[in-house]
């Protein structure tokens, strides 16, 4: 049924250099609209980077990218526009320290969106309600757990009402304890059906809330397939032999 | 209750004073130098010093050659000031009513200490400086207004103050600045000094670290350059040779006292601009990119996310910067210039034949009054650090 929505990601031979080290050699991917996307693949692949191109923190050497209708390339002037209908969750969550929670969240709609600080902090409140965290909203982010931050900084990207989220290793900066409470947050936003590209090793969710499974190695798009095709029958030898070592 | 009051105190004692030997002897030593320098100190203040000389002098010390029927423009800046200060201490509340209160009495006693009742116009003038102070104060409680209101209401008066007191000391006629004198001189120096310094260095860090070569480098070459020479150099500089840089129409016009504080400003800008870039490498890159993630330009990020961040992580830098230039404005003397500062006012006290000898009682009064503003500014920005968040102790 998601087969029928629109691509709202294209990515078509992307590649990109940092220096003489190609990080990308040549990626293409189709995105749907409420598609849960996760891309899987040793350090080094290029996952990270490769989601990174998408709100272009990193500029693609080569390719094409087209997100929500717009082409990403250097005559584009409202990258601050395509941006912020794209949210990121970092893998440092980098909240800002020197703003309240709440003012981390609303602070983006307030400036960006040009909305008031009332009308800011009235989409900021409900936000923090649905991470579960309403009582922390005037406490500063150090005062805050890890997974407590990160649910922070989720609700500080969806202030924007993006169409698409992209997650970075959401959870590797985290104490095992406190995975599960960001993963639940991102397991419902996953079933409101936005649209989310997941860079992450936890298979747990993984396999619950992913529609579809990429796998990277060495900058290359090595496999593609739904998660049970990944659980059941890879095609790859360097597929299996990545699933063998995090599973 | 007292007596539990007194074993904590004596415990707190026996745990920080006496809890070794060496412990002992050292808090021993330290009572002992202190017992001397305080007895010595308060003998010298209250029975041996003379101090007739600042009495007489009181006038000069304070604003130097400013005319005597023009007083009126300080008093008016000064009630400005003091009332705006009750207002913002209202509205900040984290200054106890206790240090107010031993504030008012410090300065009380110290007025009765070197007026006594000599000059009584003085003495009302300078209550009426308090009154004001306590007027600002319950003003605060009178207006019924919303807190971010009142937020707004200290932010641009304080803004405001410095162009407000220029506007007092100019309008109708007004005095020229080389009548200006003494601690007033010193405090209008160093203020616009930091402020105008403040805004070019936080300029030029931003130039530092700019993308484009031609501000880039014209910025670091004009922090090089200016750090190259003490600022001295640079009075004498401001003096005589910016006179005859000028185009003749404007040769003569431009004032000293302007002069001197485009030195000031300009020196203690290329400092502060290097403060501040210290402040810029430490705010975390991941900072920059989560800004532009939700959609930020180039300046939100920088001012929303990034300065505010620098900035912080630098207040005690940059205000042992402005202490710096605060003291710093005593070298107008050395620079020779025409300017009767705080200290100038000093000597010059020192050269009446009627108070030839009397160093103690001139530079220890000089001092307590660089102290003074000294310490707020510490104060003032230990108080602003715990208000961030960052300073947990003193």
């Amino acid at each position: 049924m998601t087969q029928e929505k629109k691509v709202i990601i294209h990515a078509k031979n992307v590649k990109k250099h940092f220096g003489d080290f190609e990080a990308l050699k040549g990626i293409s991917m189709d995105v749907r609209e409420g598609e849960v996307v996760v891309i899987l693949g040793p350090s080094g692949s290029g996952k990270s980077t490769f989601i990174r191109t998408i709100n272009q923190l990193e500029k693609h050497d080569a390719g094409l990218i087209v997100v929500d209708g717009t082409e990403l390339n250097d005559d584009i002037k409202n990258l601050e526009t395509i941006r912020s209908n794209v949210g990121m969750v970092f893998q440092q969550f980098n909240l800002f320290p020197h703003l309240s929670v709440l003012k981390n969240i609303a602070l983006a709609p307030q400036k960006v969106r040009g909305l008031s600080v009332d009308d800011a902090e009235a989409i900021a409140r409900p936000l923090l309600e649905r991470v579960g965290i309403p009582e922390q909203a005037d406490k500063f982010p150090t005062q805050l757990s890890g997974g407590q931050q990160q649910r922070v900084a989720i609700a500080r990207a969806l202030a924007m009402q993006p169409k698409i989220m992209l997650f970075d290793e959401p959870t590797s900066a985290l104490d095992p304890e406190m995975i599960k409470e960001v993963l639940d947050v991102m397991k419902e936003l996953a079933a409101s059906g936005m649209t989310m590209i997941v860079v992450t090793h936890e298979m747990g969710f993984a396999r619950e809330a992913a529609d579809k499974f990429y796998f990277f190695d060495e900058g290359l798009l090595v496999e593609e397939g739904t998660p049970d095709h990944f659980f059941t029958s890879p095609k790859e030898d360097r597929t299996k032999l990545f699933l063998s070592q995090i599973l | 209750m007292i007596s539990a009051n007194l074993f904590h105190t004596f415990k707190w004692i026996k745990i920080n004073l006496f809890s070794s030997k060496l412990n002992t002897i050292l808090t021993l030593i330290s009572l002992l130098f202190i017992f001397y320098f305080l007895t010595t100190l308060l003998s010298f203040v209250f029975f041996s010093a003379e101090w007739k000389v600042i009495d007489t002098n009181l006038r000069l010390l304070l604003i130097g050659p400013f005319p005597e029927n023009e007083e009126w423009r300080i008093w008016a800046s000064v009630y400005w000031i003091t009332a705006l200060s009750g207002f913002s201490f209202a509205h900040y509340g984290s200054i106890s009513r206790k240090i107010l209160l031993y504030s008012f009495l410090s300065i009380f006693l110290l007025m009765l200490l070197i007026e006594p009742m000599s000059n009584v116009n003085l003495f009302i003038l300078s209550i009426l400086s308090i009154i004001f102070f306590i007027v600002g104060y319950l003003f605060h409680s009178i207006i019924k207004i919303k807190s971010i209101y009142k937020n707004k209401m200290v932010l641009i008066g304080w803004a405001i103050t410095l162009p407000l007191v220029v506007l007092f000391l100019k309008i109708f006629g007004g005095v020229e600045t080389t009548k200006w004198g003494g601690y007033f001189l010193n405090i209008m120096l160093a203020w616009t000094g930091i402020i105008f310094g403040f805004i070019f260095g936080l300029l030029l860090a931003i130039g530092r670290a700019s993308s484009l070569v031609v501000i880039k480098y014209s910025c670091t070459v004009y922090i090089e350059v200016i750090r190259a020479a003490p600022l001295v150099a640079w009075l004498f500089f401001a003096y005589l040779v910016i006179p005859d840089l000028l185009p003749d129409i404007f040769a003569n016009k431009v004032d000293i006292a302007l002069r001197v504080v485009i030195v000031l400003s300009g020196f203690t800008a290329a400092y502060i601009a290097e403060i501040i870039r210290g402040g810029l490498q430490s705010v975390h890159f991941g900072q920059i990119e989560a800004a532009k993630a939700l959609g930020m330009n180039a300046y939100q990020s920088t001012s929303l996310i990034i300065l505010p961040q620098a900035i912080r992580a630098v207040i005690p830098a940059l205000v042992s910067q402005f202490i710096a230039l605060w003291k710093d404005t005593t070298l107008l003397l050395a620079a020779g210039l025409a300017f009767r500062e705080l200290l100038g006012s000093g000597k010059a006290a020192l050269s009446q034949l009627e108070f030839i000898g009397k160093y103690s009682e001139v530079y220890l009064f000089v001092a307590l009054l660089f102290w003074i503003v000294s310490f707020s500014m510490s104060r003032f920005s230990l108080n602003f650090e715990k208000k961030l968040g960052l300073n947990k102790g003193d």
